[in-house]
């Protein structure tokens, strides 16, 4: 585990916009809302048999309510526990005395249900007929929990003391619960607070005298008395009996949302759910980051992040903050908004990192200084990037000897910085995209290109107007080119794109926007084995290609 | 005692207690599965199948029979164990009507036991009943985890 401070509410507040807004994207509230109001209308009028009704209805609100695929089993399954959990949580109040009878349990718990279906007053009245529908069930479940009290009592009477202050906050806890539940539509309570409901439900469609009572689920809460409330909470806690391996074993599959909420629930789970395992990828593309979240996020240790067309507020970091490595490895910055200090002092905690888009982001010297102290780079895409300097591009080229693929097009390259750059990028570069250096960018570079980067794969001199024929013959020494691009680079006739036939790895020719249709044909002609204008963008060092949005650089961002 | 190999024909039982004294009985071929402890035991056993006794000291008689259920159930599954296995894991729940607490201690039990698969998909299961509270305070008051 790392020692991270316990911050408690604060990262709740800093990370909580961030989830919060992904909720209300989502509106799943509403959805289900819905979705409950229409099955729990549609159940009163069919009564089935118990186990059948709950499971419908709640598959039915498991479809609205998780993600995966498994949501409806899964719903099944928490209901299940849910309702279970109602009936036998209840059972606890016998905690002092785990002793005794079943038929005492049985009456004991009957009353706890009766209290919470809204009638504060007699429990005598219905509950022969409560009983008779729960009798099977509750004396199965009593046996299963006397059994395991008894086994448990002996070993937590640790629990037992706890109650008093049990007691003290449950009260709370049911006023919040009522809080929420009349706040929202009546039935809009996801099926564990209502698990109440679902046990209603249960028992409603075994009998129906008891349809009339059940009123909707919000009044229940507030019926329960504190003495009954202390009953329930003098449970067990079984998570305490979990090692931290088990613990975060089931913190691994829940979403980011709900690890965010158990971190609230105890300082325990505050202590788990802050492992770095649980933590290695986000995607927050399109959010708006409040002040210091960023600084939280990396700090929890993500190895991968996706922050494209996000946008950091004022100020990303505390000022104190320095000396701490993060362990980010791959980072989309891509269209992002964020300011120069923030992404220097970003970049300052960075010296692990891999891969790196700053696609269109404003940059300076000293932000490319951190860059070129990230060793192991394999790939860099500054696209459209602005602020880059002859002296930082020769930085960045010596330091970065790792890289591989470099994106460095439409920058407004001065002729220095492309000098720079042909001169002292690393021979380990196979993929490079320097488009778009319009008047800077000539035949000698390409041929000192060539020279220092002889197994290059990917090229793309796309809207480099100064290029002439001259450049195809230096092109023309690279052994291993696959792909080639020369859109746009009017000086260069179409004739001399025929002798790159002559290069037998060459599969791939762009040449947009330099010849009419009819010339293309014949060019295709000419060249039937050459993929002519296949690629439209080029995707050196790009995060994301194409439509997909959940992975950069074929890594997931999303759990 | 005479060593009879694993794969005999005949069928082999062997006996686990749990700590609340009820003895299991369960086929060779189910105790391999259930994980790599009892597989331990009785690899040091060298053969004495029949008769001794395993004792199961930190799994309670429900939680075994449980396991049982689910190993007998799960064990002529070739592949995809992930899926099918969570299935029938949640039908056997559903029929226990069982409590949180119980999946809880079931997850500890597969931890003694060192059954992997178990213990995976119980905690994915776990983690989906977590995700189904609403707010910190319902998993405070389903689990009876203390606020602190």
């Amino acid at each position: 585990m790392s020692g991270r401070k316990h911050r408690g509410f604060e990262n709740m507040e800093n990370l909580c916009p961030v989830t919060r807004k992904r909720s209300t994207s989502k509106n799943p509230a509403s959805a289900v809302g819905a979705l409950v109001s229409a099955t729990k209308s549609s159940h009163y009028e069919h009564p089935s048999s118990p186990s059948a009704l709950t499971f419908e209805a709640l598959e039915e609100m498991g479809i609205g309510m998780l993600d995966s695929e498994e949501s409806s089993s899964s719903a099944l399954s928490a209901i299940a526990l849910a309702v279970s959990a109602s009936a036998t949580s209840d059972d606890n109040s016998n905690e002092t005395t785990p002793y005794a009878s079943v038929p005492r349990m049985a009456h004991q718990l009957q009353h706890p249900q009766r209290l919470s279906l809204g009638s504060s007053a007699d429990t005598t009245q219905d509950s022969t007929a409560v009983e008779d529908a729960l009798s099977r069930q509750s004396t199965e479940k009593l046996q299963l929990l006397s059994q395991s009290k008894r086994s448990a009592v002996g070993t937590e009477g640790g629990s037992n003391s706890n109650s008093p202050s049990k007691r003290l906050r449950n009260p709370l806890a049911a006023v919040t619960c009522n809080n929420q539940s009349e706040t929202a539509s009546p039935l809009n309570f996801q099926p564990s607070t209502s698990r109440l409901a679902q046990v209603r439900q249960a028992k409603k469609s075994s009998s129906t005298q008891n349809s009339a009572r059940l009123v909707p689920t919000d009044s229940f809460f507030v019926y329960r008395t504190p003495a009954m409330s202390a009953h329930i909470s003098s449970g067990i806690n079984y998570f305490d009996r979990l090692s931290d391996e088990i613990v975060l074993d089931i913190f691994k599959w829940l979403p980011k949302k709900t690890l965010l909420r158990m971190a609230t629930v105890c300082r325990r789970f505050n202590r788990c759910s802050r492992d770095e395992t649980l933590w290695t990828r986000l995607d927050l593309g399109l959010r708006t980051i409040r002040p210091g979240a960023l600084e939280q996020i990396v700090r929890r240790g993500v190895l991968v992040i996706r922050l494209a067309q996000a946008s950091v507020q004022e100020p990303a970091f505390a000022p104190s903050s320095a000396g701490f490595r993060a362990r980010l490895q791959y980072l989309d910055l891509s269209m992002a908004s964020i300011s120069r200090s923030s992404l220097r002092t970003l970049l300052s905690h960075c010296r692990q990192l891999k891969k790196i888009s700053l696609e269109n982001t404003e940059l300076d010297d000293s932000i490319c200084t951190e860059i070129a102290k990230n060793k192991a780079l394999e790939a860099v895409n500054l696209s459209m990037a602005s602020g880059l300097t002859a002296s930082s591009v020769r930085l960045m080229m010596e330091s970065l000897t790792n890289l591989s693929s470099l994106n460095i097009s439409w920058t407004d390259l001065s002729a220095d910085a492309v000098t720079a750059l042909v001169t002292h990028i690393s021979p380990n570069v196979i993929r490079l995209n320097i488009a778009g250096c319009r008047r800077v960018l000539f035949d000698s570079h390409v041929a000192s290109l060539q020279k220092r980067c002889p197994q290059l794969l990917e090229l793309d001199l796309s809207d480099c107007n100064s290029l002439t024929p001259a450049a195809i013959t230096a092109i023309m020494k690279f052994k291993m080119l696959e792909y080639l691009s020369v859109s746009r680079c009017y000086l260069i006739p179409a004739s001399r794109f025929i002798e790159l036939k002559g290069m037998p790895s060459l599969t791939y020719l762009d040449i947009f926007g330099m010849l009419s249709d009819a010339a293309m044909e014949v060019l295709e002609k000419q060249m039937p084995k050459m993929g002519i204008n296949k690629f439209i963008h080029s995707s050196v060092s790009r995060p994301t290609v194409g439509t997909r949005r959940t992975s950069i650089w074929g890594l997931r961002t999303r759990d | 005692m005479s060593t009879t190999p694993p794969e005999s024909k005949m069928p082999i039982f062997v006996n686990l207690q749990t700590n609340d004294g009820v003895v299991h009985t369960v086929d060779i071929r189910l105790a391999h599965q259930l994980g790599e402890t009892i597989c331990g035991i009785m690899r040091m056993e060298e053969g004495c199948y029949s008769f001794d006794i395993i004792p199961l000291p930190r799994i309670n008689g429900e939680i075994m029979a449980f396991i049982i259920k689910w190993c007998t159930l799960v064990q002529d599954l070739e592949d995809n164990v992930m899926t099918r296995s969570k299935e029938i894991f949640l039908n056997l729940l559903k029929k226990d009507m069982a409590q949180p607490h119980f999946l809880l201690q079931l997850l500890k039990a597969s931890d003694y036991l060192g059954m992997e698969n178990f213990t995976a998909v119980g905690a994915k299961l776990l983690a989906e009943a977590i995700n189904t509270c609403r707010n910190s305070e319902e998993i405070c008051y389903r689990f009876n985890v203390d606020r602190d």
